[in-house]
C-alpha cells in the first residue's frame, strides 16, 4: 500500500534528528503522521560528531544521510578535463550565485574531473573571480579575512553538490539556506521536485546572527548577509512550493524573491483532542511557564527580567523554565548569574527537558520572549490546553494570539513588544489579577486551534503537495 | 649560511667601509672557508706524503681517493641537506628548539648508513689494499656527516663553530704530519699514501667530533626523530628528488668526462680527466665572491622585501597595500636576478683575463678553463632562481627546476663529446639552457605570488610540518606538544640557503 504513495526525501539542516526544537518536532510529527508516505533523511550537519538522535525514528523513515559541510578532503588534486563553457559556469557561480547548468554540476560531483571541492578554489580563474568580487565591496576588508571568509562560503556549497542524490520522488526542505540550496542543485541535476517550508525566515535570521557575530568582520557582514540571500532565492527560484506557516512570514518571503504563485500558507498543527482534557490544577500559586531552549534567540534574559517585575507585585508567583539547557551553556551560566543578580531564584524552577502534557495543568499561562519566531508550535500547544499566551511580535505569534483576517474569536492572550521586560511583566500581572480573562483566552485559543491549526488538516495539505508536486 | 647576512651585518656593520669590508670577508670565510681549509689540508699532506717518497702515481691516488670521498659524501649529504634544513626551519617557526638536534640525529643516523654503504661498496669493488679502503670509508662516512653538522651549525648561526672546527682540522692533521716525521719509523708506521689518507680523515674527524659536540652541547631534545622522517618526506615529498639532483647537476658533466677519451684512470681504480676536473674546481672556486654577495646584500634586501609583502597579508592589510608589495618583490626577484648576474660576469672576466696570462704555461687547462667560467655566469644565474624559488617554498618547480638541470647539463656534456666540440663548451650550453629554465619557472611564480601566498605553490593542501606536530612516539616520552599556529604558513624565508 506504501508504495502508491509519494516517497519523500526531507532535507534537514542542523536539526532533526539530532537537535530538539520547534522545526525537529514538526518534522517528526509530518513524518509520524503521514504514515502512509516512506521518508528519507538527509542531515546537513557542520562537522561530523558522535551525537545521538534526540528522536527515535518511526519505522517510515527509510534511510538517514548525514552531509557535512566542513570536511576538508585532504587528497590533493587538480581540475581535469574542464572546458571553458564548466569554467565560466562556475566562474558565475562563485561570483553571482548563480547555479551551473546540469552538466556543470556533474563535472563538479564527479571526482575524475573534480577530485576535491577544493580543487575548484585553488585555480587561478577562482581566484581571479574572488579578488573581482573584493573589487566591489564598498569598504576593502582585511584580504586574508576576505580570502578565508571566502572559502567559508563556496566550499560548504561546492561539498553540498557532491553530495548524495535524493532517493525520494519529491524533496522536502523545512528551510532555506544550505537544505533548500541543496534541493535546488538536485533539482537541477534529477529534475526531482522540491518543497521548500519556511519556520522562521532563514535568510532573516542570518542576518540577526551575523550582526551579532564576531568573526566576521564589519566590511564582511552585508556580503554573507548577501550570500544568504542569494543562497535562499536559489532555493525559491527552484522550488515547486513555498510554504510557511504565517503571513507574516509570506511578506517576508515575497521580499526575498519568492515567486507569489508557488506560495501555499501552511500553519503549524495540533491534535486538539490530546489537549481537550488539561485543566489547571487548583490550590497552587500562579504559575507561568516558558516552554524553551535556553539560547540567546529565545532572549531568556527578558523573560528573566519580565518575572522580577512580576515578582514585585506578586511576590509569590512561580516561573517554570521548561525544556533543554545544554545547548548554548556559555548563554545558560549567563542566565544563572542573571538570576542571582536579580535575586528571582526563589520563584524559579528549571525543569529540563519533561513531557511537557505533565506540566500543562500546573501553568496558567505561557510566554514566549523570542526576538525571533516562525510559528511557535509550543504556543499551539498551550493554546490547545487552553492556557493563555504573552508572546512577543515576532513571526507569526501575532496572528496565533489575535487570529488572520477573518478570524473574528479574539484574542487568546497577549502581544507584546520584542525585548521589553517591563511590558512582558504587565503582561503576566494583567492575566494573574482576572482569572477570568485567563479562562476566556483560554477558551479562545481552544477553538481557534480546532478551527485553524488542526493537525491532521495541516498535515493533510502536506500530502496534497507532495502528491500534486509529483503528478504535475 | 642561513641568516648569515644579518647576523653580519649586525656583528660588524656600521663601521664605514672597513666595517663592510669585514662583512664580506666573513661572509665569504663561512661560505668558502671550510671547502678551503679542506683544500690546505689536502695539498699539505700531498706535500708532505711526496717530501716523504710518496711519488706522482701515490699523489695521484691520494687525490683521486679525497675527490670521490668527497664527491660520494656531497650526493648523501646534498640529498638530505634541503629535507633537513626544511624540518629545522620549521622547527625554529615555531621555536621548537629542542628539535633541531633530534631531527639532525635521526638523518644523521640514515646518512652514516647510506655513507657506509655507498663506500663499503664502491671500495668492495677496487683492487686496493684493505687498510687502505677501510680508511677510504671511513673518511666518506665522516665527510657525510661533516656536511650535516655544518647545517645544523649554520641554521643555528653557530659560524664560530664551524671556523675553529676546521681549523682544528688544519692544526691536528700538520701536528699529526710533524708527529709522525719524526716519530713514525720508531713506531713502525711508513709514511706513505694509506698514512696520508688516515691522517686526513683523523683531521675530519676531529672536526666533526669538535662541531658534533657543540651541536650537543647548545641544543636540547637529543632523542634521534628516526620515525619522523617519513613524515617529513610525506609533507615535503620533493625534498629529497631536490637535493639529489642539486649535488647531481655538480658533478654530472665531470662523471661524463671521466668516460671520455680525455679521461685518466688511477690506480686501476678512479677515473678522473684532470684537465676538466681542475677547469670545474677553479670555476666552483669563482662562486665565492657571488655568494657573499648573495649572503650579505642580495638575501638581506630581498628578505625585507619578501616578508613586507607576507606580513601586509598576515596583518590584514587590503588588496591595494599588498599589491604593491607584490610589485615591490617582483621587481626585488628580478634585481637579485641582475645583480647576481653582474657580480658573476666581473668575476668570470677578471678570471679569463688572468688565465689567458698563464695560457703558455698550462694551455690545455686554461682552454678548458675559459669555457667553464663563461659557464659559471648563466649556471650562477640558475642557482639564484632555484634559491629563489625555495625562498618561495615552490620546492615542485625547484625539483623540476634542478631535474631540468641537470639533463641540460648531461644534453649540454653529451652533445660537445659526440661533436667533437671544445672541452667545457658543453658545460656552458648546458648552463645556459638551465638559466632558461631557471628564469622562465621563477617568472611563472613571480607573476602569481598572491596567488601562492594563499594557495600552496606544489599543489598541497596546507598542513602542519612534522615539525610542529609530535608523533606518537614522541607524546609517549613526553615530548612537547605544539599548538597550531592559526595564520596561513608562508614560506619563511629560512630555507633557501645552503
Amino acid at each position: 500500500m506504501r508504495r502508491t504513495h509519494p516517497s519523500i526525501t526531507l532535507v534537514l539542516e542542523g536539526t532533526y534528528p539530532y537537535v530538539q526544537g520547534g522545526v525537529s518536532s514538526w518534522t517528526h510529527t509530518l513524518i509520524r503522521t503521514l504514515s502512509q508516505c516512506e521518508f528519507s533523511l538527509l542531515h546537513i550537519g557542520a562537522l561530523p560528531t558522535d551525537a545521538p538522535h534526540k528522536y527515535k525514528l518511526p519505522d517510515n523513515v527509510v534511510e538517514l544521510h548525514d552531509v557535512y559541510l566542513h570536511t576538508e578532503v585532504a587528497t590533493p588534486g587538480r581540475l581535469r578535463g574542464w572546458n571553458r563553457k564548466a569554467r565560466e559556469e562556475t566562474v558565475r557561480f562563485l561570483k553571482a550565485g548563480t547555479l551551473p547548468s546540469r552538466e556543470t554540476l556533474q563535472l563538479i560531483r564527479s571526482p575524475r574531473h573534480t577530485p576535491t571541492p577544493e580543487a575548484v578554489l585553488e585555480e587561478a580563474w577562482a581566484w581571479e573571480a574572488a579578488l573581482e568580487v573584493y573589487a566591489t565591496l564598498p569598504t576593502p576588508p582585511a584580504l586574508v579575512d576576505f580570502v578565508w571568509n571566502w572559502r567559508s562560503m563556496w566550499l560548504p556549497l561546492l561539498r553540498l553538490i557532491r553530495a548524495p542524490l535524493p532517493t525520494g520522488a519529491v524533496m522536502h526542505a523545512p528551510s532555506t539556506g544550505y537544505a533548500g540550496w541543496y534541493g535546488a542543485v538536485m533539482h537541477r541535476l534529477t529534475g526531482k521536485p522540491l518543497i521548500i517550508t519556511e519556520h522562521g525566515i532563514y535568510t532573516r535570521e542570518r542576518e540577526e546572527e551575523i550582526v551579532r557575530a564576531e568573526w566576521v568582520s564589519v566590511p564582511l557582514k552585508s556580503f554573507w548577509n548577501h550570500f544568504f540571500a542569494r543562497m535562499a532565492y536559489t532555493g525559491y527560484e527552484a522550488a515547486k512550493f513555498v510554504t510557511t506557516l504565517s503571513e507574516v512570514n509570506q511578506r517576508a518571503q515575497r521580499q526575498y524573491g519568492t515567486n507569489p504563485a508557488v506560495m501555499h500558507l501552511i500553519p503549524n498543527g495540533v491534535s486538539p483532542e490530546a489537549y481537550a482534557h488539561i485543566e489547571p490544577t487548583p490550590g497552587r500559586p500562579f504559575t507561568v511557564g516558558a516552554i524553551l531552549r535556553v539560547v540567546p534567540i529565545k532572549d531568556v534574559k527578558t523573560l528573566l527580567r519580565a518575572f522580577a517585575v512580576v515578582l514585585r507585585h506578586l511576590p509569590e508567583a512561580r516561573l517554570m523554565l521548561i525544556g533543554p539547557q545544554e545547548e548554548d551553556p556559555e548563554y545558560y551560566e549567563e542566565c544563572l548569574a542573571l538570576v542571582d543578580s536579580l535575586g528571582i531564584a526563589y520563584g524559579l524552577e528549571w525543569t529540563g527537558p519533561v513531557n511537557v502534557m505533565e506540566y500543562l495543568p500546573r501553568l496558567d499561562c505561557i510566554v514566549l520572549t523570542s526576538i525571533s519566531e516562525g510559528q511557535p508550535l509550543v504556543m499551539l500547544e498551550a493554546m490547545a490546553a487552553g492556557l493563555p499566551v504573552i508572546a512577543t511580535d515576532v513571526g507569526g505569534c501575532r496572528e496565533l494570539v489575535e487570529g488572520v483576517a477573518g478570524d473574528a474569536l479574539g484574542r487568546c492572550g497577549r502581544v507584546t513588544k520584542v525585548m521589553s521586560p517591563e511590558e512582558t511583566g504587565a503582561a503576566i500581572v494583567e492575566l494573574a489579577h482576572q482569572p477570568e480573562l485567563r479562562a476566556e483566552m483560554g477558551r479562545i485559543g481552544r477553538a481557534r486551534v480546532r478551527q485553524h491549526y488542526d493537525l491532521q488538516q495541516v498535515m493533510r495539505k502536506y500530502f496534497e503537495l507532495y502528491r500534486e508536486a509529483v503528478m504535475t | 649560511m642561513a641568516g648569515i647576512g644579518f647576523t653580519l651585518k649586525k656583528a660588524l656593520g656600521g663601521r664605514g667601509a672597513l666595517g663592510r669590508a669585514g662583512v664580506y670577508g666573513a661572509a665569504a670565510f663561512v661560505a668558502a672557508g671550510p671547502w678551503l681549509l679542506t683544500l690546505l689540508t689536502m695539498f699539505l699532506l700531498l706535500a708532505w706524503g711526496r717530501a716523504f717518497g710518496v711519488d706522482q702515481a701515490g699523489g695521484d691516488l691520494f687525490f683521486a681517493t679525497v675527490t670521490y670521498a668527497m664527491i660520494g659524501s656531497n650526493l648523501i649529504s646534498s640529498t638530505a641537506q634541503f629535507f633537513l634544513t626544511r624540518y629545522l626551519a620549521d622547527a625554529l617557526y615555531v621555536e621548537a628548539h629542542e628539535r633541531l638536534l633530534s631531527a639532525f640525529t635521526g638523518v644523521f643516523a640514515y646518512t652514516g648508513l647510506a655513507a657506509l654503504m655507498f663506500g663499503g661498496g664502491l671500495q668492495a669493488l677496487l683492487p686496493l689494499p684493505l687498510t687502505y679502503k677501510i680508511w677510504t670509508v671511513v673518511l666518506t662516512v665522516i665527510l657525510t656527516q661533516l656536511g650535516l653538522v655544518m647545517i645544523l651549525l649554520s641554521a643555528a648561526k653557530s659560524y664560530n663553530a664551524i671556523a675553529r672546527g676546521f681549523l682544528l682540522a688544519v692544526l691536528v692533521v700538520a701536528a699529526g704530519a710533524l708527529l709522525l716525521a719524526m716519530f713514525g719509523t720508531t713506531v713502525g708506521i711508513t709514511i706513505n699514501v694509506t698514512s696520508m689518507v688516515a691522517l686526513f680523515t683523523v683531521g675530519q674527524g676531529v672536526a666533526m667530533v669538535r662541531m658534533g659536540g657543540v651541536a650537543v652541547r647548545e641544543f636540547p631534545g637529543q632523542l634521534p626523530a628516526l620515525y619522523g622522517l617519513w613524515a617529513q618526506h610525506k609533507r615535503y615529498p620533493e625534498l629529497l628528488g631536490i637535493g639529489f639532483f642539486y649535488a647531481i647537476s655538480l658533478w654530472l658533466d665531470n662523471a661524463m668526462y671521466w668516460r671520455s677519451d680525455a679521461a685518466v684512470t688511477v690506480a686501476n681504480s678512479y677515473w678522473l680527466a684532470p684537465a676538466y676536473d681542475l677547469a670545474k674546481f677553479w670555476t666552483f672556486l669563482s662562486f665565492i665572491p657571488a655568494f657573499t654577495v648573495f649572503a650579505v646584500s642580495v638575501e638581506t634586501h630581498f628578505y625585507v622585501v619578501f616578508r613586507r609583502f607576507y606580513d601586509a597579508i598576515e596583518s590584514g592589510q587590503a588588496l591595494a597595500p599588498i599589491r604593491l608589495y607584490e610589485e615591490d618583490l617582483r621587481a626585488e626577484s628580478k634585481a637579485a636576478l641582475w645583480q647576481m648576474f653582474k657580480v658573476q660576469a666581473f668575476v668570470a672576466l677578471i678570471a679569463w683575463v688572468i688565465a689567458q696570462q698563464l695560457i703558455d704555461r698550462q694551455p690545455a687547462e686554461v682552454d678548458v678553463f675559459q669555457w667553464t667560467i663563461l659557464g659559471s655566469i648563466p649556471h650562477m644565474i640558475w642557482i639564484t632562481t632555484f634559491l629563489l624559488l625555495l625562498y618561495f617554498d615552490a620546492r615542485k618547480r625547484a625539483l623540476w627546476s634542478v631535474v631540468l638541470a641537470a639533463l641540460s647539463l648531461l644534453g649540454g656534456t653529451y652533445l660537445a663529446l659526440l661533436l667533437d666540440w671544445p672541452t667545457g663548451s658543453g658545460y656552458v650550453v648546458g648552463c645556459l639552457l638551465m638559466a632558461g629554465i631557471g628564469i622562465w619557472l621563477l617568472n611563472r611564480q613571480t607573476e602569481r605570488l598572491l596567488f601562492y601566498a594563499f594557495h600552496d605553490p606544489n599543489g598541497r593542501p596546507r598542513e602542519l610540518p612534522p615539525a610542529a606536530i609530535a608523533t606518537p612516539r614522541q607524546q609517549q616520552v613526553g615530548y612537547p606538544i605544539l599548538h597550531p599556529f592559526a595564520a596561513p604558513h608562508v614560506a619563511d624565508g629560512e630555507e633557501g640557503e645552503g
